[in-house]
């Protein structure tokens, strides 16, 4: 049993599992996040109990989630993972958004839970950019440039039919993955070459899955586009100052859009032609 | 927490000799031509629309309400009397909003005389 390590981005923590078969998997998910250097914390995942079933999470000694069925405690694992990331971040200005990039230009999708970003970013991967984030989209204030945050895209139930050519296998990691309460995708899994880099973003796309509803792509002022991304900003008020300025310079680099829909493929469409689209045009 | 946002809204008008200044906790920021206010005490963003953006520049403290329109109308070449309106209900709304504190006693320079119509700090003019 050995130590994984991981770095995301200001988040650098290792994880050592019991079971060889969860050690694998993880060491699949968090791919994009290893490193081969010293880490200050550790999670430790213990069991399945071969009595009960459960399993225990553990971060730096501290129990996290005690006799969980396994497929809880990788959920929760990856969640406090992200809280983790998103605490220990301060630097960057942290946006709730799913991010791909093209040619070097990302595309930034800022929304609420809920919104269909992850659905969409998925669809956009799938689409062939590469991907950024589902979750949070970390901008340097220096550079305005986006750094990736490549964890496993975490899909809803709600996606599991328009996305079902990318199931996961059942079979990969019982009983951690059985009855998932999200799939969890890598890059990878959804094509070839998938992983961004640095990026600048070039568009800002606030999505609002609407089902039934045709595609409607509106576009936003540098204003606008400055406000749904302030709305969309972690921790917004404790650098408010320094975030507003941020922000507004993205704004005014950017091109911003509002896009309603109910098709994922027609929203793909929709969001490639922009990104694809000379700047300057539309 | 996110912050909220609002425009401006409420207020009717604005007697012509006031004079506006920005609200203490009040950080302006220019985004393209237009300027969104955090307005820190309640952590509220406001959007202002490039007509607008450019009221917002001309209030300095010094230049009356009835001085800002004539600002605004040598800057786009209309009359004072088209804009003269739009702008004291503009002020009125950044006043009700808090975003903007009123006083009566304005520099004479700026009230009453009609003679300043120079642009206000970061206005171009021309351009609406």
């Amino acid at each position: 049993m050995s130590a994984m390590r991981f770095r995301a981005l200001g988040h650098a923590f290792a994880v050592v599992a019991d079971d060889p078969a969860l050690a694998g998997y993880l060491a699949r998910l968090l791919a994009p996040f290893a490193v081969d250097e010293p880490v200050p914390r550790a999670y430790t995942i213990a069991g399945p109990d071969p009595s009960r079933g459960t399993a225990t999470l553990s971060y730096d000694g501290a129990v996290v989630l005690a006799d969980a069925t396994p497929p809880h405690v990788l959920a929760t694992l990856l969640w406090h993972v992200n809280a983790e990331v998103l605490a220990r971040t301060p630097d960057a200005v942290l946006l709730h958004a799913a991010a791909a990039e093209l040619d070097g230009t990302a595309v930034v999708l800022p929304a609420v839970s809920g919104s269909g970003k992850t659905t969409l970013v998925a669809g956009l991967v799938r689409a062939g950019m590469r991907y950024l984030t589902d979750e949070a989209v970390a901008v340097d204030p220096h550079t305005l440039t986006i750094a990736p945050f490549a964890k496993p895209l975490s899909i809803d139930p709600g996606s599991f039919a328009v996305l079902a050519d990318l199931e996961p296998a059942a079979d990969e990691a019982p009983p951690w993955t059985a009855g998932p309460l999200q799939w969890h995708l890598t890059p990878d899994e959804l094509g070839a070459d998938r992983l961004a880099g640095p990026a600048r973003p070039g568009v800002v796309v606030t999505p609002r899955y609407e089902a039934g509803a045709p595609v409607r792509l509106e576009p936003l002022t540098p204003g606008e586009t400055l406000l749904v991304l302030a709305d969309n900003t972690f921790a917004f008020h404790d650098a408010r100052r320094r975030n507003l300025q941020v922000l507004a310079g993205v704004a005014e680099r950017t091109r911003g859009y509002r896009l309603t829909g109910g098709d994922l493929d027609e929203c793909v469409a929709a969001v490639l032609a922009i990104c694809r689209a000379p700047v300057g045009a539309g | 927490m996110t912050p909220s946002r609002a425009a401006p809204a409420g207020g009717d008008a604005v007697a012509a000799g006031t004079v506006a200044v920005p609200a203490p906790g009040v950080v302006a920021v220019a985004v393209a031509d237009e300027v969104v206010l955090l307005d820190e005490r309640s952590g509220v963003l406001h959007l202002l629309n490039p007509s607008a953006a450019r009221v917002w520049a001309a209030l300095d403290g010094r230049r009356s309400v009835a001085a800002v329109g004539r600002t605004m109308a040598v800057a786009h070449g209309v009359d004072v009397a088209d804009v003269a309106q739009p702008v004291s209900a503009l002020v009125a709304q950044l006043a009700a909003a808090g975003l903007v504190t009123l006083s009566e006693d304005a520099p004479a320079a700026g009230a009453g005389h009609g003679g300043d119509a120079s642009p206000a700090p970061g206005e171009t003019g021309g351009a609406a």
